[in-house]
């Protein structure tokens, strides 16, 4: 039953060879992931494919890794998706964002897949060692939703030698010490870029809004 | 409250899943302890998922991938109509993750007499290069000496002790690396556990040493 729409009728697949990727207010995506988890709702679960489903599998296929294949990054889009499915109700939109939890998963289906691919054996998943569907609460989340968007901005604007290293540390998987052996940085170079980035971040979330002054610092970076 | 936590370096290779196993297994455990890094790491959490968000298109996406999700999907709520969550107790006394690693309880592990004031249980190894332990200190007085060689990672479970840096509560995240000496001394009449994750063995210094490194040794070799 699930499978007659997608595989009989045309409205879900003409939807996913839509090219260009719909960009949704947060809330709405929220809501998506609502009508999944109370209705089962598989129109809305294929809206989450057709954006999400690029961003993991590019996500798949940028980990540093002798690993990395695109079979292995098909598999992701597969494994991350039916989590998102099966564990829809654990989505909680007080606590983060969509992307930051599809983020999270895609990051320990990931973990998940190398740890089997270099045949290691543990009693603990990532989803033990990076809870995602059980986060402990801190009380002050309730502002990160809201901070979402400007984060967003904010990441735009930043320097590019503070993106890429951003780049490399979250999606393509390396350590610190990697990025610095990798790039010739210094280590201490990487760490600052970084906190420059967090920063900048945090200064604007505090500021909220307001004019930052100064938004270009290139001094941080020539210290090698 | 804690006051010792783990810097900006290591909750951002937290968030991004480049830390081992055992070192995650001690970041998630002080989060657990500890709401302001908590706070931290999902503002980290934001931070990479925007990065996530404006990676540049993948080659894009089968949609016959699509059918194949909703056909896995499909099999496996047939397979297991009530597949049962796990139960989300809340924080009993142990965080999750470590209570899946000593699945028989605490009481029951093999724990080994390390001189006067110390038991040590080691646990499963999560990954090669690093070992998996509880350090159980009792009250009484200072315990031996000791030197670390390669990183050591605690994290106080419960109880509290004390050496010449500090005093170190449940949910303190602690890194001594190589070189590092200290003398614990447990504070009031509570024994203190402590999660332990450690590069190579720890090293006993001064009169005991003799007695108690061919133990640790030992200990290394299960």
């Amino acid at each position: 039953m699930l499978l007659e729409n997608i595989t009989g009728s045309t409205p879900v697949l003409q939807w996913l060879s839509m090219d260009q990727k719909p960009e949704k207010p947060k809330d709405e995506w929220a809501a998506l992931m609502l009508r999944i988890a109370q209705h089962r709702d598989e129109e809305a679960f294929s809206q989450i494919f057709s954006h999400f489903g690029p961003k993991i599998k590019a996500y798949g296929l940028s980990l540093n890794s002798m690993h990395t294949s695109p079979e292995m990054a098909d598999e992701l889009v597969q494994e991350v998706m039916i989590k998102v499915w099966e564990k829809a109700r654990y989505f909680k939109p007080e606590k983060a964002n969509v992307s930051t939890w599809v983020f999270a998963i895609a990051r320990n289906c990931r973990i998940d897949y190398l740890r089997k691919m270099k045949r290691i054996t543990s009693p603990l998943t990532a989803d033990d060692l990076w809870p995602v569907f059980e986060e402990p609460v801190p009380e002050d989340l309730a502002d990160l939703d809201k901070s979402g968007q400007q984060i967003e901005k904010i990441v735009d604007n930043l320097p590019t030698e503070q993106v890429a290293i951003l780049r490399e540390v979250y999606i393509e998987g390396k350590t610190h010490a990697e990025v610095a052996r990798q790039t010739g940085l210094p280590l201490g170079t990487v760490k600052s870029r970084l906190r420059l980035a967090m920063e900048k971040l945090r200064v604007n979330l505090v500021i909220d809004d307001a004019e930052v002054p100064g938004s270009s610092q290139s001094t941080q970076s020539t210290t090698n | 409250m804690n006051h010792h936590h783990p810097d900006s370096q290591w909750l951002t290779e937290y968030v991004a899943g480049t830390l081992s196993d055992s070192q995650a297994l001690c970041v998630s455990t002080h989060l657990s302890y500890c709401s302001d890094c908590g706070a931290e790491v999902a503002e980290l959490g934001a931070v990479g998922s925007v990065v996530f968000e404006n990676q540049p298109p993948s080659a894009p996406v089968d949609q016959k991938l699509f059918a194949q999700i909703m056909q896995k999907i499909e099999g496996r709520e047939m397979q297991s109509q009530d597949q049962s969550e796990p139960v989300h107790s809340p924080l009993v006394t142990m965080p999750p993750a470590i209570r899946k690693l000593m699945p028989d309880g605490m009481d029951n592990l093999p724990w080994k007499k390390l001189g006067k004031r110390i038991r040590i249980a080691t646990l499963d190894r999560l990954d090669e290069e690093r070992e998996v332990a509880l350090h159980k200190l009792m009250p009484g007085g200072a315990v031996a000496n000791h030197d670390h060689h390669g990183q050591e990672i605690t994290v106080v479970l419960c109880g509290s002790f004390s050496d010449q840096d500090g005093v170190y509560r449940a949910g303190d995240f602690i890194v001594r690396d190589t070189g590092d000496t200290h003398r614990p001394t447990v504070n009031n009449d509570e024994e203190c556990i402590c999660l332990s994750v450690s590069d190579a063995p720890v090293k006993f210094t001064g009169v005991l040493a003799r007695l108690l490194n061919p133990l640790v040794a030992y200990q290394h070799k299960h």
